[in-house]
């Protein structure tokens, strides 16, 4: 297969995981959609010397260039200087219906620290396995479960104080 | 967690229901990899401007004397 053929068939396999990846992980559609093609292009110029063992090997793959092409850019100057946390309300429209519970959700993933969101992000959006998640993060799997594990202890606590809030209000 | 969401599968839940509208639709696949291909039209774009570059400079330096004879004549 040339690297053409594998630049399409990456893109229709696996083109929305990537593009949902960024999306979440960069908070911002026009550069989630430019991190993506940022993602193919990598992928594509190291297509000839990249043999993967099976294709959850490459989806993984795939995902592990995409993290580190938004790690790449959330560390260019400017992205610091951006608040770019998101209101439940500024999640993408979802083609499903989805509960404001889910909604309120998936703003709390996006509130967390980094080190704890991606984690979350990889192995519960993207569906990756532990094993593919902490090598996509280039963690020990040990690390991995700590920051999972932290991360759930954060999502409870923050959720119960939701829960407080909504008591409290009339 | 609390409510129903109290185990993982909910947080997979939810963040596949909150992000389910996120498509890479085939027009936008179609652009990227209109792009990504192009890229190497890019590489031999570069080769020939840097061709260019060198060709205009030495057609600049073939023409110094000519123009410091004509500027002589004047």
């Amino acid at each position: 297969m040339s690297p053409e053929e594998k630049l399409t068939r990456w893109m229709q396999q696996w083109g929305t995981d990537v593009l949902r990846l960024c999306r979440a992980n960069l908070r911002d559609a026009q550069l989630a959609e430019d991190a993506a093609q940022e993602t193919f292009c990598k992928a594509w110029r190291r297509a000839e010397h990249f043999q993967p063992a099976s294709e959850a090997h490459e989806r993984a793959w795939l995902l592990r260039i995409a993290v580190n092409v938004c790690r790449d850019l959330r560390r260019s100057a400017w992205w610091r200087h951006e608040d770019r946390r998101v209101a439940p309300e500024d999640l993408p429209p979802a083609l499903t219906a989805v509960s404001d519970e889910n909604r309120d959700l998936a703003a709390l993933v996006d509130a967390l620290p980094e080190k704890l969101r991606l984690p979350v992000l990889l192995h519960h959006l993207t569906g990756l396995s532990l094993a593919d998640t902490a090598r996509s993060l280039g963690i020990s799997r040990p690390t991995l479960n700590k920051r999972l594990r932290e991360a759930y202890r954060c999502l409870a606590v923050q959720w119960q104080e939701e829960d407080f809030h909504d008591a409290e209000q009339p | 967690m609390t409510r129903n969401n109290r185990d993982t599968q909910a947080l997979t839940d939810a963040l596949s229901a909150a992000y389910s509208g996120v498509t890479l639709t085939a027009d936008a696949a179609r652009r990227m990899a209109g792009e990504i291909l192009g890229s190497r039209a890019g590489l031999s774009f570069s080769a020939l401007w840097q061709w260019l570059v060198a060709a205009a400079v030495a057609l600049a330096a073939l023409m110094a004397p000519v123009a410091a004879a004509s500027q002589a004549v004047l």
